[in-house]
């Protein structure tokens, strides 16, 4: 994977998780689920600023960035508070698993970015119900 | 600065590092079946590229077994898992352990990320990295970070 595609592929995940953050931000009242409110909106905020840094890179690196798609699938049971827990530990997940893959393909302070953002990810994991992993970004 | 993922490493360690990526689960991570044995280039040679990983991995290896001596079991226990099959560290250089274990813990994470910053084989890479953002995700679990 060449460095090009590496950022592309996680700013791709960074809109993805703006994108379903917002949705599942919505779907929570900030009243009845004040915790979960307040690590969703966190959460989205870290991925506005990650989706932000992503897309100088990309453009310091003479690329055109990627592009957001119109919508993206809804996880399914979003409609309790578990399932949005499921849903924010799902996209976070994924995220590191794409920062985990994208690191080798980059060098200096652009790896260093991306692996701080797995870290990033990893730790907000635990904001949504994930526990502490022994290889985070990997299924081991 | 965007570059290539470099080949796999080509030489083994001496201080036994073969198993250091080969359990951990990392996809296609294997410092196994990629390593064979070490041969230091001479002066006038320039180093190998498999070698400045594995004197870095010497090295971090040394930083995380000196911790052990501290840490409580949530820690020894994660690098435990992360390094079951390491077979022999007995040329790491251990510290003394006189600190106290939180900063030693706390500074594992830059220890691993500039680590993963710096080598140069994708599975270390991603072996380091991982190693950082599992000891964030443990430091903040206990309320330490």
């Amino acid at each position: 994977m060449s460095g090009i595609s590496a950022l592309q592929r996680a700013l791709a995940s960074e809109h993805a998780a703006v994108y379903l953050y917002g949705v599942l931000g919505g779907r929570t009242s900030r009243g009845d689920q004040p915790d979960l409110a307040a690590s969703l909106q966190a959460a989205y905020d870290d991925h506005v600023a990650a989706r932000d840094a992503l897309v100088e890179h990309v453009v310091a690196a003479g690329a055109d960035p990627v592009g957001s798609a119109a919508a993206y699938d809804l996880p399914h049971g979003i409609d309790s508070a578990a399932g949005v827990r499921r849903a924010a530990l799902a996209i976070e997940r994924s995220c590191a698993a794409t920062y985990l893959d994208a690191v080798p393909a980059v060098a200096g302070e652009l790896r260093r970015f991306l692996v701080t953002a797995l870290g990033d990810a990893a730790v907000r994991e635990l904001s949504f119900g994930g526990g502490p992993e022994t290889f985070p970004g990997t299924k081991g | 600065m965007l570059q290539q993922s470099p080949g796999p490493l080509s030489r083994r360690t001496a201080l036994g590092l073969t198993g250091l990526a080969a359990a951990t689960g990392l996809a296609g991570c294997s410092v196994e079946s990629t390593v064979d044995s070490l041969k230091a280039p001479t002066p006038s040679t320039p180093a190998a590229p498999g070698n400045a990983d594995l004197r870095l991995a010497s090295r971090v290896a040394s930083a995380f077994l000196s911790a052990d001596d501290l840490a409580p079991p949530p820690f020894t226990k994660l690098r435990k898992r992360q390094l079951r099959r390491y077979p022999d560290t007995k040329a790491a250089t251990l510290q003394s352990g006189k600190q106290r274990w939180q900063p030693l813990e706390k500074g594992l994470v830059a220890t691993f990320e500039d680590a993963a910053v710096t080598a140069r084989d994708a599975d270390l890479v991603r072996l380091f990295a991982s190693m950082a953002a599992a000891q964030r995700q443990l430091l903040r679990a206990r309320g330490l970070a």
